[in-house]
């Protein structure tokens, strides 16, 4: 097998971990506790659903999880109140850990997810899900169940546009396929084969995620993969087909913005690794153009770059969940 | 090993997997304020989401099967897609099921408008209602298992892959046949209309007629379908059907003309009929066959009438007694009671002597673009179901 395929041969389809018992015995058997947090801004017409299907039937039905938790950006909705009707422990992201200040930003939300939830194990799941299922969390969870040298889990689908009226065939991650798939193939040819390398599901260990820096914008997803790959070796990566995810649609405008925060968080790694050298500073705003007739004007836009520094360097981090001896870290695979 | 070993060693691990997945199941249903309302709600959202109406609603069938596997029911589906599981609990032979019957399909599910959603108060979504029986049987299924809701009869779940207004005769005939099958009472689930009691159970005809005018070259072409058309459905709406106009006639679709891409030599009309006089609902529906037929050989056009579907007219009578226990159970959990009357395919078991009611679950109601359901009154309707069992299954004569 080509080198570049490794990532393939942990690839699987949800059906392979929908023996949802099987799953619960592996995590009794382990002695893990399994963590799922939504990061939320406005997101009151998807939130309830997905909490209550998930709840029921991964809470209730099968104890797989041990809590559900939504962070929150301040919504002005009533995502937080929704939240909390349906059964999630709610916390606003500016509450936790008020001495490392706040940051807007879905990855601020997931780093600082990392303080308060419990699990051994984390699962993260965007919150504008509309086809929100069950697998969506278990077939995360069940490769690293399985096996102890996977550290990471990403979620892949199909993508199909939604519009007032219909659903019209994928044409969805189109920044993954115009931006990200390109560089990986220049850079990094083995993340090439992340068939949704940006999908907002994924679920992982703390001992892996909390060695990882976090941007707090749109790079968060890149970045982990970038450092996951330097750091702990393309086989602690694994991915899982979930049929289909049907969620709103994001404008051109929306993922030039995107793209531009992905660039960034990208340039940075490759960088930092050595694996690139910038010549020159790169430009501070991200620039779109408005007309309006003959008249065309730029507008410039501040994309947060911020990152977070690996949480196991924040000490009330530390404090809350002290080091575990390397020789007792389960499933964090070592440098290459 | 030898085969009893093997045997032995199956059965053992089998039991072993039901009691502890029952454990489990049972263990979770203490954790939340209405575990199992909860779980209605849940099921419907993600049943209302599966395309439907298809042939023999296999993807929905699949999800209830799934579920019902879970918690260690094996269902039963024939050859139309109709899905029977039996949950054992009798104390003594001989002793007639409940049978419980919910329909799969909807009429309004929609790729986007059914994908749900919820608020605090309320949950919404196109053809949610629709999907409410099913999750309810389910939610039965499981807390019968768990020893949550104990009956003294066996309780029959009928998830059919029959419309609504469609009666599955061949279905309920098979179920009569056999002793086994045969049931004392029968509830059929909906979702909505929590509260309202059916004192009475009228018969419906719903009737096809596609009109085809001559358009050939020698044919005299002054009038239309929709000429047609709009002669039979006048001829039809100045009838009064019987002295005390119980009986109701209903145009419930024309497509006749350009605006509907039709030639204008064709066009379609349903038409429905309602009656609590079994005489009556027959007649009317001979003279709306005829009527067709003479309005189309007046148009000179050729006419195809078509029964689509019949629902007997009910026994109300045989009810008397599972109404006023549900009655009586409704006053206890403080609901409020709507005497009406009702269409419905399971008031085909009452011209079988057998008890057959709707329950309704939740109130809210059907909209055009999505169904609104007050979330809290799922478990007022869990309740009455549950105890309307309890009590039923206690009794030996119904």
């Amino acid at each position: 097998m080509d080198k570049n395929d490794s990532l393939l041969s942990r690839t699987w389809h949800h059906s392979r971990f929908g023996d949802i018992a099987r799953l619960v015995a592996l995590k009794e058997k382990k002695g893990l506790k399994i963590s799922l947090a939504f990061p939320t801004l406005n997101e009151e017409a998807t939130i309830g659903k997905e909490i209550l299907v998930i709840r029921t039937e991964l809470m209730d039905r099968y104890p797989l999880l041990d809590e559900i938790v939504v962070i929150d950006s301040s919504s002005q909705d009533k995502t937080r109140t929704i939240a909390e009707r349906y059964g999630a422990k709610v916390y606003q992201s500016k509450n936790i850990l008020p001495s490392c200040g706040t940051y807007r930003g879905k990855g601020e939300n997931l780093w600082k997810s990392l303080y308060v939830l419990q699990g051994d194990i984390v699962v993260w799941v965007d919150a504008d899900i509309a086809n929100i299922s069950p697998k969506f969390v278990y077939a995360l969870v069940g490769p690293l169940l399985e096996d102890d040298s996977i550290g990471y889990v990403k979620a892949f689908y199909e993508r199909p546009m939604r519009t007032s009226q219909d659903l019209k065939p994928s044409g969805g991650g189109r920044v993954t396929e115009i931006l990200v798939r390109p560089l990986f193939s220049l850079f990094y040819p083995e993340l090439a084969a992340l068939i949704q390398p940006l999908s907002g599901e994924y679920a992982g260990r703390r001992t892996l995620l909390e060695r990882l820096p976090f941007s707090v914008g749109y790079g968060v997803e890149l970045g982990h993969l970038i450092d996951i790959y330097h750091e702990f070796n393309i086989t602690s990566i694994a991915q899982v087909d979930l049929d289909i995810r049907i969620h709103r649609n994001q404008t051109t405008q929306a993922l030039g913005k995107m793209s531009y925060g992905i660039l960034n968080t990208f340039f940075k790694r490759v960088t930092q690794y050595g694996d690139a050298t910038l010549l020159k500073t790169l430009g501070a705003y991200h620039i779109s153009l408005e007309s309006e007739g003959d008249i065309h004007r730029l507008i410039e836009t501040d994309i947060p770059t911020i990152e977070r520094p690996a949480i196991v360097e924040i000490p009330e981090y530390r404090e809350r969940f002290p080091a575990i001896p390397d020789d007792r870290l389960t499933g964090t695979p070592p440098k290459p | 090993m030898n085969l009893f070993s093997k045997l032995k060693n199956s059965f053992t691990g089998t039991y072993h997997r039901v009691v502890k997945s029952s454990q489990t199941v049972l263990g979770s249903l203490k954790q939340t304020k209405h575990p199992l309302a909860d779980r209605i709600l849940s099921d419907a959202l993600q049943l209302s989401g599966i395309p439907s109406p298809t042939d023999k609603e296999e993807a929905r069938s699949t999800f209830i099967v799934e579920r019902l596997n879970n918690v260690g029911v094996q269902g039963t589906l024939d050859e139309s897609g109709h899905l029977l599981a039996r949950i054992p609990c009798s104390v003594a032979e001989d002793v007639k099921p409940i049978l419980l019957v919910a329909f799969l399909p909807s009429e309004h599910w929609h790729p986007t408008a059914s994908l749900g959603r919820l608020d605090t108060e309320k949950a919404y979504g196109s053809g949610l209602a629709d999907a409410i029986g099913p999750a309810t049987l389910l939610a039965v299924a499981e807390a019968m298992k768990t020893g949550f809701l104990r009956c003294n009869r066996d309780v029959l779940l009928l998830f059919t892959a029959s419309p609504l207004g469609k009666v599955p005769t061949a279905l309920y005939d098979r179920l009569l046949e056999r002793p086994a099958t045969a049931p004392k009472a029968v509830f059929s689930i909906r979702g909505l209309s929590l509260g309202v009691l059916n004192t009475s159970y009228k018969g419906t005809y719903q009737i096809r007629v596609r009109l085809t005018l001559d358009d050939s070259e020698e044919a005299d072409i002054r009038y239309s379908a929709v000429d047609a058309i709009t002669q039979l459905t006048q001829s039809l709406s100045m009838v009064q059907w019987d002295e005390k106009a119980e009986t109701s006639s209903i145009i419930s679709r024309i497509e006749a003309g350009f605006g509907f891409g039709k030639h204008p030599s064709e066009g379609l009309v349903e038409i429905e009929l309602y009656s609590s006089d079994s005489a009556v609902l027959d007649m009317a529906m001979k003279a709306v066959v005829a009527t067709a037929e003479k309005t189309a050989l007046q148009y000179k056009a050729k006419a195809q009438v078509e029964v689509v579907s019949y629902i007997p007219v009910g026994k109300a009578d045989v009810n008397q007694h599972l109404t006023s226990l549900a009655s009586s159970t409704m006053k206890d959990l403080h609901i409020k009671i709507k005497e009406k009357s009702a269409v419905t395919a399971v008031s085909y078991f009452t011209t079988r002597n057998i008890p057959a009611l709707v329950l309704g679950m939740a109130t809210g109601h059907i909209g055009l673009e999505y169904d609104e359901v007050k979330v809290e009154t799922l478990e007022l309707g869990r309740k009455l179901l549950f105890t309307l069992l309890e009590k039923l299954s206690k009794e030996g004569d119904l």
